[in-house]
């Protein structure tokens, strides 16, 4: 393989942890050259808002970057967080430009006869700083502007695909919001171009690419992916070690007969990121790689970037972001117009850079009079590492009952021309400080005798213990009283109070009062900003599928004060 | 990664020299450093070079070919090479959207499919591949005989101690079904006999939800892999790994240029018989077998058929 300009542009930086087997002997010495790599980092230093940790600046141009001083002080950085809090600033998405194109051809124009493209840059306002709001406007008009006027991205084979005589048909600049949380805005934009080369007839070639714009909402000044991680932390040997096993996983470095996005092929070997690596931040704890042309060595057949996309929590202690630009001077009060009480979400800890879940699971029981009938399936879906002890009781959630298997199999006995069949799916989730379990039962017994219920779980992370409504709220607030004001309005946009009595036999009064004595006991299932609820199954037709009730109370609705996991 | 970068570096420097200090040789095989440009004894402009297409693995050979042929650097000349990967480049051939094809031999679906169209095709072997078998470095195991390949593979053989190695059981993973190792090891080395099911996972499909497939190579101390030469050489490599001799026979560059390894495989450029003399493409095809052709690949890190 040809030594590149990708690694002249890097200065040669070698931080890949896979190592060069040599199994041949006058190669070995050459395996053994030591790599030792130190570039010096030029610490920024900001003006009466600094950021947390090292004093280290921001660098987004990626130019001084690369080791972090040693004197980190990562022992008092407090652990990954539970939650982020969201910045109470707005982001307005301005269209330049609404094109609307004739097609070329009959036959090329779209169902409503022409082609429309949209382009677009991204302005925030809510800065008390207006400099700085100013400041951070002009690079997103800049970054837009530079997108527009960009040539034709240089990927593998875009000239013998798209000619220097083909002609430009149009062109999409999208802006959007990829996080929003703890001083750190992270905004995504999207080109696309369709390009109609000579003797395509009426087939346009699309091209694609990215840029990312990642801001310190205090300065203003852009964030590189080392400020993503502590001070000290070896923030490319991590991602290219994480990035690498990814590859590996899905089998990158062969050809496969089919293109798949997200199991990208290696068109040359994969080389080390570097300090300039584009990315965005996602508020649910996500941040995602992007790789476009500059990044030749993946194959992009369409002309697109791809991405990778990690939970930093895959990083565990190493990860910065959320403490990085907080603190002292930096308080939402302090940064923003309304910036009293600002939203919080809980941060997912899963991972996406495996392939295989340690925890996928599929469980299915066929009759012992027709093996090939099966009759039963249950599957459990989890990207986060689960104890042992939490995953047994999970798997016993999934097993087929006494009771349930009687029931299918007698009515298979008595009806032998009709299927029986039940169901159990389960999706565990990390989050925040807890495991958070969705779980649906399905049975189908022949028409009109199908039923479907929902049940959450919620355990503490630590311990283990499962969680019930009550522990969630701080001692003395009337959660029973929300609960009922949000179910009955729940109530009021379903069939139950249009068509009489929702189950044989009970009023519709009774049937409320079951389903809230089973709410205010239940545990409920948790996501970054609501809490999920599911009542028990209630029909609500005579002839209908009983179905479960589902509603959700937002943290912010309850009031953060109120919610024992929100300590300040 | 960085050592592989200088090994192909130094490999490529070793080539050049001499040639260097016989006083600039007509064409060379490649750019050394970026933006460099090496002049081949073969010229074609952008607009002149023929229609190229071919595999994912032989990228690398045709944007180094390109490069040296149209005379420019690697990193503009890799814009005018566009490979569709293997069938795909098949059917461009034969349809006439190509010209010349950087592939392995055709299939019997390939060959049926040019001659419903009536193309002959012109199959020419150009650069060697060896099938490889690993396994995890602390493995003592050394090698396999091939007839062991196969009967680990079919089933038959379950333990190390089997084959002259420690009491522990053998964990032959495989290859996805649609991936080009796999129809390797099919063609290569099992030829008919029938693989036993391949460890599988639980994976999250990308259409279908929760899925099994085959599980990826986890260097497992019993674990047994394998892939093509060229992907582990330059692609990826890992010191966690041992490559195992197969009858005898490590896989080493030297032994599959004199074709003492035992699994070989053939990577071709295919033209159209029709292709007419003094067409690019032909005059392309002519330049890949002579030496300078011969040197780009191997600066391009294959093993060129002599």
């Amino acid at each position: 393989m040809y030594p590149c300009d990708k690694r002249n542009r890097r200065g040669g930086a070698n931080r890949l942890r896979v190592h060069v087997r040599v199994h041949e002997p006058s190669r070995r010495a050459g395996a053994a050259l030591p790599l030792i790599l130190l570039a010096l980092c030029l610490a920024a230093l900001f003006s009466g808002c600094a950021p947390a940790g090292d004093g280290g600046g921001t660098n987004a141009q990626g130019a001084q970057e690369n080791a972090d001083p040693a004197s980190a002080n990562t022992a008092e950085t407090p652990a990954f967080p539970d939650y982020v809090t969201v910045n109470p600033v707005a982001f307005e998405e301005v269209t330049v430009e609404p094109v609307i194109v004739a097609g070329l051809e009959d036959g090329s124009v779209s169902s409503a006869g022409e082609w429309q493209y949209k382009k677009s840059y991204g302005r925030i306002s809510g800065l008390h700083d207006e400099t700085v709001q100013q400041k951070i406007n002009d690079r997103l008009k800049e970054a837009y502007d530079q997108l527009e006027n960009a040539p034709i991205p240089p990927y593998r084979g875009i000239r013998a695909a798209v000619p220097a005589s083909s002609a430009l048909h149009g062109m999409n600049i999208y802006c959007m919001v990829r996080g929003n949380f703890n001083n750190v805005l992270s905004v995504f934009y999207m080109r696309n171009c369709n390009y109609a080369p000579p003797d395509a007839g009426d087939d346009f070639v699309s091209v694609t690419e990215y840029a990312a714009l990642n801001f310190d909402l205090c300065t203003g000044d852009e964030i590189s992916l080392r400020d993503v991680f502590k001070p000290g932390a070896d923030y490319l040997s991590i991602l290219d070690d994480a990035l690498f096993r990814h590859l590996l996983e899905n089998g990158a470095e062969e050809e496969w007969s089919d293109f798949n996005h997200d199991s990208p092929t290696l068109a040359s070997a994969y080389e080390p990121l570097s300090p300039d690596q584009k990315f965005t931040l996602g508020d649910n704890g996500y941040l995602q790689l992007l790789f476009g042309h500059e990044t030749l060595y993946f194959e992009t057949p369409y002309f697109s970037p791809y991405s990778f996309t990690f939970n930093l929590a895959d990083f565990g202690d190493d990860v910065g972001i959320y403490t990085r630009f907080t603190g002292e001077g930096r308080e939402p009060r302090q940064l923003y117009a309304a910036g009293e009480n600002p939203e919080r979400m809980l941060l997912y800890r899963e991972t996406y850079a495996l392939k295989a879940s340690p925890i996928l699971r599929n469980f299915s029981k066929t009759l012992a009079s027709d093996p090939g009938a099966e009759f039963y399936h249950a599957s459990i879906n989890a990207r986060c590492e689960v104890p042992r002890e939490l995953e047994e009781r999970i798997f016993a959630m999934l097993q087929l009952d006494d009771e349930l298997r009687a029931r299918l199999e007698d009515f298979r006995s008595a009806h032998p021309d009709e299927g029986a069949y039940a169901s159990k799916y389960a999706q565990l989730n990390r989050i925040g400080p807890f495991f958070s379990l969705w779980l649906e039962k399905y049975v189908d017994l022949g028409e009109n005798q199908h039923s479907a219920e929902t049940e959450n779980f919620t355990w503490h992370a630590d311990g283990l213990a499962e969680v019930r409504l009550k522990d969630l709220f701080r001692d003395g607030f009337d959660y029973e009283a929300l609960l009922r004001e949000k179910a009955e309005a729940e109530f009021g946009r379903t069939p139950l109070y249009e068509n009489g009595a929702p189950r044989e036999g009970a009023s519709l009064e009774a049937e409320k009062e079951r389903l809230l004595r089973a709410l205010a006991e239940c545990s409920p299932r948790m996501g970054a900003s609501e809490l999920y609820f599911s009542t028990p199954s209630t029909e609500q037709q005579s002839d209908a599928v009983p179905r479960p009730l589902h509603f959700t109370l937002s943290y912010k609705d309850i009031g953060y004060e109120n919610l024992t996991f929100f300590a300040e | 990664m960085f050592i592989v970068k200088l090994c192909a570096a130094a490999l490529l420097l070793a080539f050049l020299l001499p040639l260097s200090a016989c006083g600039a040789p007509a064409g060379n095989g490649g750019t050394l450093e970026s933006g460099a440009v090496f002049d081949a004894s073969l010229y074609l402009a952008p607009e002149d070079y023929p229609r190229v297409d071919g595999s994912t693995l032989t990228i690398p050979f045709s944007e180094a070919l390109a490069a040296a042929v149209m005379r420019l650097p690697l990193e503009e000349a890799r814009l005018y090479v566009l490979h569709n990967k293997t069938h795909l480049a098949y059917t461009n051939l034969v349809d006439g959207r190509a010209d010349i094809i950087f592939v392995t031999p055709p299939s019997a679906e390939e060959l049926a499919y040019a001659a419903e169209k009536g193309v002959e095709l012109d199959v020419i072997p150009v650069l060697r591949d060896a099938f490889v078998f690993f396994v995890n470095a602390k493995n003592p195991a050394d090698g396999l005989r091939l007839d062991e390949i196969v009967r680990i593979y079919a089933g038959e053989i379950k333990n190390w101690n089997e084959v002259g190695g420690e009491d522990k059981e053998i964990l032959p993973y495989q290859r996805g079904e649609n991936s080009g190792s796999q129809t390797g090891m099919l063609e290569l080395v099992m030829k008919g006999t029938p693989l036993a099911p391949a460890p599988t996972e639980m994976v999250f499909g990308e259409m279908s939800g929760i899925v099994d497939a085959v599980a990826f190579y986890d260097n497992a101390e019993g674990a047994l892999g394998y892939s093509y030469y060229y992907y582990t050489q330059n692609l990826w490599r890992s010191d966690q790994i041992k490559y195992l001799r197969v009858d005898g026979v490590a896989p080493l560059t030297e032994h599959i240029a004199d074709g003492s390894y035992p699994i070989l495989s053939d990577v071709c450029m295919v033209l159209r018989k029709g292709e007419p003399d003094g067409s690019a493409a032909r005059k392309l095809a002519n330049f890949i077998r002579s030496d300078e052709g011969k040197a780009v690949a191997e600066g391009a890190g294959y093993v060129p058929v002599r």
